[in-house]
């Protein structure tokens, strides 16, 4: 995943409604009256909220009949938690392994 | 080891930073060799079973610093970096890179404060470019799970 699409996917994860609307899109595809019954939301607001999804690349809209059902894409998801959730794994285990490094340290020294 | 040895991060309300703290049980001195002397850097940072190659080390003011972690699945993953400032006991400045999101450059703060009895406290303040990101790696550092991401949690699991 290149900077471009992590800003696109940071910036779409930053806001409390659309992560809400990807969790609801997990469990299966939705069209904008079901996800606007879900939130105290107007139907354009939530247009508008999955179309910054879409543009991240979260989430893909295909027509179906008259409606137009949004369904998840979590690939690019999977990118972005991935380097998030390292984060903080990266600095926990590296500082575990400090104590045991100065553990050693200090034992050569008595 | 000391139960209060564990790592806490936190994202303060209406700042672009990250902040973390941990306690040593070592001294301000130890604390500081641990991060500028090459030999000893390359011993812990980086996650368990990853391998660790320092191609640039200049801990002085002005200096660079480049190094690789190579993890079990045979991917690398390059860091680099810029000291800012002379690193003494109090603490050190640098600029950090992750070379696989180009261009996100963290400034990090670290500070070491003596607690007495051999133990010192590592603080540090790392500052990212924007609100949004710093908000979207928050969400996951802080909390763990964002709410009503369990579902995803198994969808991303399963991929």
């Amino acid at each position: 995943m290149n900077d471009d699409q992590l800003d696109l996917v940071f910036g779409a994860l930053a806001d409390r409604t659309r992560r809400a609307i990807l969790a609801r899109l997990a469990e299966t595809d939705a069209n904008v009256g079901d996800l606007t019954a879900l939130f105290t939301m107007s139907q354009p607001a939530i247009s508008k909220h999955l179309k910054v999804l879409e543009q991240a690349g979260l989430i893909s809209r295909n027509r179906q009949g008259t409606m137009r059902l949004s369904h998840l894409q979590a690939e690019p998801l999977k990118g972005a938690t991935g380097w998030l959730v390292d984060y903080r794994t990266y600095w926990s285990e590296s500082y575990d392994r400090l104590d045991e490094l100065f553990a050693s340290l200090n034992n050569k020294e008595q | 080891m000391n139960t209060t040895d564990t790592l806490t991060i936190t994202a303060p309300e209406g700042t672009q930073n990250i902040e973390m703290s941990r306690e040593f049980d070592a001294t301000r001195e130890q604390l500081l060799a641990a991060h500028m002397d090459p030999e000893l850097f390359a011993k812990w940072v980086g996650p368990r079973g990853y391998e660790m190659t320092i191609t640039q080390f200049e801990p002085r003011h002005g200096g660079a610093y480049a190094f690789e972690h190579r993890n079990p699945e045979g991917n690398n993953f390059a860091f680099r970096g810029v000291f800012h400032g002379e690193p003494t006991v109090e603490g050190f400045n640098q600029t950090f890179e992750f070379l696989g999101a180009p261009g996100e450059i963290f400034f990090e703060q670290f500070w070491f404060e003596d607690l007495g009895n051999g133990r010192t406290l590592l603080r540090s303040r790392s500052t990212v470019s924007s609100v949004e990101i710093r908000d979207a790696m928050a969400k996951d550092m802080v909390s763990g799970v964002v709410e009503g991401y369990e579902k995803l949690d198994e969808l991303l699991a399963a991929l």
